[in-house]
């Protein structure tokens, strides 16, 4: 049990091995950039397992992972850590990025252009040969546990210019492709994770194939392996197969009423 | 055949009055047979003379229908033409030439009751003026000229009514325009009944004639007689307690016209379905493949006629019909459609139109069953060299005996693989709808047939008649071997084509045997498919012919080189690099060349870069660069795409951009207008101070945040020493609120914008800058950027894209110069200006991103017109939407009755109509001020 004002260390090992189906070539490239300490950032679609790899390489390296999901309000101090009141006095409580700074864990910044720019500069003197964390609150700065290992990341497709990362962020990270998995191996991922027949499985990585490719008709995203799974776990659960993908996929995907009539039509036409 | 002697008389007097004439008419009466008799020319000739006496156009007009009469020679028919003719130009030589012109067609056409029709309608029609007959009298001659004598009549009958009626000289004229236009409109196999209740439309009410006509343009043209029949009944009901309700029932203006017509349409047309097919046919099989319709292919389609309800494709587009109303419900007839398309693009998808000649008996030579029927048939296993005349499907029909059979046979084969291969893939789709190509399946009128419906459509064989049934044993034999061909995953367009060459054998011996003599093509009953669906090869060879030829250059180049490659792989190639060689996709297709290859041939050359370099010069028209434009000012101009909605694909680098810096001269314009609108300006800041954010929100009393709040830790203490439990909400949070918007103003600087407002001298643009004015205006009380620019094209190569003000720009002098110098230009190129506008974003990182287009009407340019302008500008919009930047289209000076292109164009909630200009600048600040709210 922690005590109060520490944060459990034992919660954020993994300790079941998630699956994880590599692609080709980024978890070597993860494992070396970790035995070099040299920050990691994953780029790739949204729902095509950038979190999930994180997990992976956490629990195959035997280290605690922090996640944080970045947003608009997240501030330095949410990432730092900040004093709280216990009875009569004041107490530090560690931030999540701060935690895994000492104990040299593995802190993953999830979809970091979502976060408020000032705050992504805390993690620039973290994030280059310094490997310091400055906490100005109590006048400490930290040099980073030898383990530690900051990863990053965004969605290039989705985020456009607009949310791009400032070089001098981009510019202190070994970049890693993780994009829509192959034909064979989605399959095997949604077979896996929605617990469905592989030929199913298959079906509906047809069906997301298809809907990538009305991407230019005004779809912002196409359908991602996680909506793939949600969908194969629906059918699962009984819910008839085309009723399963419009509920997950379709629906999810778009407003739209000519793309969701072109996504019912090819929903129709494979299930 | 000669003119008999005797007859040379009259004509040759003629000859003396008019000799052109003359000779016309004596070469006209020579190609008749039997020959016309003397006194048959005298009469002909003695009324001529008569004509030309009164006017020489008269005769003339008299001379051209006598010889159009010839063909109905009969005594009675001259005798009634001569009568009316001479009756009317006694009347005058105008009313006389219209009565010798087009009473022929109707005498041609024949009947009494026709021509007693024709006589009433000329007779009331005259009554109220000769002017009303020309037009009317011309429709009635084309028609019958086309042979509809039913329509004619029914026209005729249509124009005595309607001319009957107390009209004035407006409405008459009116209405002879408008009925011959209608009729004319209306399509070939409905024009009787629809005419009809015309007929009782003008019975009614003559008034209503201008809403039916509205109605049948907006879709009453797609019901069924009897729909038609319930509709208009409908609406007559209405006239008795409500004549304008009728009106705007029968235009389908109002809702409840538009609900019964939905109820009652059954008729679908592809242009409803166009978008909506392409959508689909381009996600499922990631090609560029588009559905047109079967007029498009015009003189090409023989056999089938352009109304059939049937499917063909070419390779790169499927034809569909225009219309479909084979069914009684209009579901049934769209899922024909879908169902069409999809079975027709199966032949892409799967590569039907890849059939390589080579590759087949490169096949045929590894499998000795099919060598020995290549043996047995007399067929040598080399192919000849290929050539560019026909395709490599007709080549290979040609080698067999009967190649009619033979392509039956492919048909048969190739139906049932792609049936086969869409079962694999799309289970739901042949399960939806197979079954409609099934039930139109017809009773079986022999082998072909029964092949058809077990191979192609995959019914059940039927059951033996006897243990001697020869056919259901061959039926049989043939679906096992099918089956047995067509089962494994690579399962090429070939494996058909070893069918055929396995089974012509057996099947023309059996059809021989149930043949009265040897099996000729026209002993031989051609297959029938339902719906008439059969691979058009001719089709697809004329659509790909450049392409084949350029594969088949390739080819022997590469041959030379010492690669054997297949002529259908080189076609693919440069089918998907624009006819165009690229050195690395060469380089992995010579790399699989080498597979086909004789395996036991030392020595297989590999693909080098030198090699491309050699072809390149070898062939360079197949390696040409696009050729480098003449730029004088390189640096704002930029190439933009253009989406061609009739291949379906982009153009890519098609338009040319301009940019133009704008130079306004000193103006007091900008505050001129601010000092016109005092009230309004005022009202627009109160709005948009309103719509300002506050900046940083402090929340206060919360669980945990960035600092103290000592306000709340002094209540803490208090609390404490009071013995009351304080409360743990010490904190305050820090959030910065800010609106973060961009947005572009586009506005349309097309030569229309020059036009006056009525009772003023002010030009649109006028009203539209003052709105731009206010706007701006509007924007700087906020605090969202903006930019502001203006768009025009002069053909592709000439758009002009003018920055008024960028977003980077404070809102100076400068600026406020310039929206004065905005002046007309040319043209609406849209999609040009939209996409070149979203370049503009690039730098911009604001989190909403807006553009706001101004114009008058739709985009319109040169080469950019109507429904290709229209799909350029909707995709250019769409492209702008993926990228997350708003795009809002404000349409002024347009009739807001619009029957929706515009919700079509922009989509129903991102577009507004300001019907008149005037009230630009009072709204434009308002919509904004909506959207940003």
């Amino acid at each position: 049990m922690a005590q109060p004002g520490q944060i459990d260390t034992a919660e954020n090992i993994i300790r079941e091995k998630p699956y994880y189906l590599p692609a080709g070539g980024e978890v070597e490239l993860f494992a070396a950039a970790l035995d070099a300490r040299l920050p990691v950032m994953l780029k790739g679609p949204t729902g095509c397992g950038k979190t999930r790899f994180v997990e992976y390489m956490a629990f195959r390296f035997k280290r605690p992972l922090y996640t944080v999901a970045c947003h608009e309000d997240l501030f330095a101090s949410d990432l730092i850590g900040r004093y709280l009141l216990k009875n009569d006095e004041t107490v530090w409580m560690d931030g999540p990025l701060t935690r895994a700074v000492r104990i040299g864990a593995i802190c993953y910044l999830d979809e970091i252009v979502e976060a408020r720019k000032d705050t992504t500069v805390v993690i620039h003197p973290l994030s280059d040969d310094r490997r310091l964390l400055s906490i100005d609150k109590k006048g400490e700065t930290l040099k980073a546990h030898p383990d530690f290992l900051l990863v990053i990341s965004f969605n290039p497709g989705y985020q456009s210019v607009l949310k791009d990362l400032k070089q001098s962020t981009r510019q202190r990270f070994v970049s890693i492709d993780i994009d829509y998995p192959s034909t064979q191996k989605e399959s095997d991922i949604v077979s896996h994770e929605g617990r469905v027949a592989p030929e199913t499985a298959r079906q509906l990585v047809a069906l997301a194939h298809k809907i990538r490719r009305i991407r230019e008709q005004g779809l912002t995203e196409g359908a991602s392996t996680r909506l793939l799974i949600y969908a194969a776990q629906l059918i699962r659960r009984g819910v008839p197969a085309r009723e399963a993908c419009r509920a997950a996929i379709c629906r999810s995907l778009t407003d739209d009423r000519h793309l969701q009539e072109t996504m019912n039509d090819l929903i129709d036409d494979l299930f | 055949m000669p003119l008999d002697q005797e007859h040379r008389d009259p004509i040759e007097s003629l000859h003396l009055l008019d000799p052109d004439l003359a000779a016309t008419v004596q070469r006209q009466l020579e190609r008749f047979d039997p020959v016309v008799s003397a006194a048959v020319a005298a009469f002909l000739v003695d009324d001529i003379f008569w004509g030309l006496a009164r006017e020489m156009s008269f005769g003339q007009a008299i001379a051209a229908g006598y010889l159009q009469l010839m063909t109905r020679a009969e005594y009675g028919v001259l005798e009634n033409y001569h009568r009316l003719v001479r009756a009317a130009g006694a009347r005058g030589t105008t009313i006389g030439r219209l009565m010798a012109i087009h009473l022929a067609p109707v005498l041609v056409a024949g009947g009494r009751d026709l021509l007693q029709l024709f006589t009433a309608a000329v007779g009331v029609m005259e009554s109220k003026g000769i002017y009303t007959l020309t037009r009317p009298l011309e429709a009635l001659s084309q028609i019958l000229n086309r042979g509809e004598r039913s329509a004619a009549a029914m026209f005729l009958k249509l124009l005595s009514v309607a001319f009957g009626m107390d009209l004035s000289y407006n409405q008459c004229q009116h209405l002879a325009i408008n009925l011959s236009q209608a009729m004319l409109s209306f399509a070939k196999t409905k024009r009787v009944w629809q005419l009809e209740q015309l007929l009782r439309v003008v019975r009614t009410d003559i008034h209503l004639i201008e809403s039916f006509l509205v109605g049948m343009k907006k879709g009453l043209r797609l019901l069924t007689p009897a729909a038609l029949d319930r509709f208009i009944s409908a609406a007559l009901d209405k006239t008795i307690q409500r004549p304008k309700s009728a009106a705007s029932f029968l235009s389908l203006e109002s809702r409840q016209g538009r609900d019964t017509f939905a109820e009652l349409q059954v008729a679908v047309t592809l242009h409803e379905l166009e978008a909506q097919l392409n959508r689909y046919l381009g996600a499922r099989t990631g090609l560029q493949v588009s559905v047109r319709p079967l007029s498009a292919l015009a003189d090409r389609l023989s056999p089938i006629s352009a109304t059939a309800v049937t499917a063909c494709t070419d390779g790169r587009f499927i034809y569909l019909p225009e219309e479909i109303a084979f069914f009684g419900q209009k579901k049934a007839n769209t899922d024909l459609y879908r169902c069409l398309a999809r079975f027709e693009s199966g032949h892409h998808e799967f590569g039907t139109f890849d059939f390589d000649l080579e590759r087949l008996f490169d096949r045929c030579q590894a499998l000795t069953d099919c060598r020995c029927a290549l043996d047995g048939l007399g067929i040598p296993l080399v192919s000849d060299r290929p050539t560019t005349m026909a395709s490599d499907l007709e080549r290979f029909l040609d080698l067999f005996p009967l190649p009619v059979l033979a392509a039956d046979l492919f048909t048969v084969f190739e139906h049932g693989r792609i049936r086969r291969m869409l079962g694999r893939r799309y289970p739901g789709l042949v399960r939806s709808f197979l079954p409609i190509l099934q039930s139109e399946a017809g009773p079986s009128h022999g082998l072909m047939d029964d092949l058809y419906a077990v191979i192609a459509l995959g019914l059940p064989p039927s059951s033996a008649s006897g243990p001697g049934d020869v056919r259901h044993h061959l039926v049989k034999g043939m679906l096992a071997q099918f089956v047995g061909r067509t089962g494994a995953g690579d399962c090429r367009v070939e494996s058909s084509g070893e069918l055929v060459v396995l089974s012509y054998r057996e099947v023309a011996n059996t059809l021989t045997e149930h043949a009265s003599d040897h099996l000729t093509g026209q002993a031989y009953h051609p297959l029938q498919t339902p719906f008439d669906r059969r691979l058009r090869s001719d089709l697809v060879h004329a659509a790909s012919q450049a392409l084949d030829q350029k594969a088949l250059a390739l080819k022997e180049r590469l041959a030379e080189k010492g690669f054997r490659i297949y002529r259908s792989d080189l076609r693919k190639h440069l089918e998907a690099h624009q006819g165009l060689v690229c050195a690395d996709d060469l380089a992995a297709v010579l790399e699989n060349a080498s597979n086909i290859a004789d395996p036991g041939k030392p020595g297989t050359p590999q693909p080098s870069e030198e090699l491309s370099v050699q072809l390149a010069q070898d062939l360079p028209e197949l390696f040409d660069k696009l050729p480098p434009d003449d730029e004088t000012e390189a640096q704002t101009v930029t190439w933009h795409p253009e989406w061609d909605c009739n291949l379906s694909d982009y153009l890519t680098e098609h338009t040319r951009v301009r940019d133009h810096a704008v130079t306004g001269c000193e103006s007091q314009f900008y505050s001129r207008v601010l000092q016109r609108h005092r009230g309004l300006v005022k009202r627009i800041r109160t709005a948009f101070e309103l719509l300002k954010p506050e900046g940083l929100k402090l929340y206060r009393q919360w669980i945990e945040g960035d600092a103290f709040d000592y306000r709340a830790l002094l209540d803490f203490v208090l609390d404490k020493k009071a013995g009351i439990t304080p409360s743990e909400r010490l904190y305050i949070k820090r959030l910065k609120v800010n609106r973060d918007v961009a947005v572009l103003l586009l506005v349309d600087l097309s030569r229309s914008t020059a036009y006056p407002l009525a009772g003023s001298t002010a030009r649109v643009l006028d009203v539209a800058k003052e709105a731009i004015v206010l706007f701006s205006e509007a924007l700087e009380v906020v605090g969202d950027i903006y930019a502001i620019a203006g768009f025009s094209g002069n053909g592709r190569l000439g758009v002009d894209y003018f920055h008024i003000k960028d977003f980077t720009e404070p809102m100076n002098r400068v600026v406020r110069n310039r929206i004065d110098a905005m002046v007309p230009q040319r043209n609406t190129r849209m999609g040009a200006a939209i996409r070149h506008a979203a370049a503009q974003f690039a730098a911009v990182t604001s989190r909403v991103r807006l553009l706001i287009t101004i114009g008058d009407g739709f985009p319109n340019d040169l080469g950019y017109k109507k429904r290709y302008a229209v799909e350029d500008t909707r995709r250019a919009i769409s492209e702008l939407r993926s990228r997350h930047i708003h795009v809002h289209a404000i349409t002024i000076n347009i009739d807001t009755a619009d029957d929706g292109r515009l919700d079509d164009l922009y989509g129903e909630i991102h577009h507004n109509v300001i019907a008149n200009v005037v009230d630009l600048p009072e709204k434009l600040w308002r919509i904004y001020g909506m959207l940003t709210r």
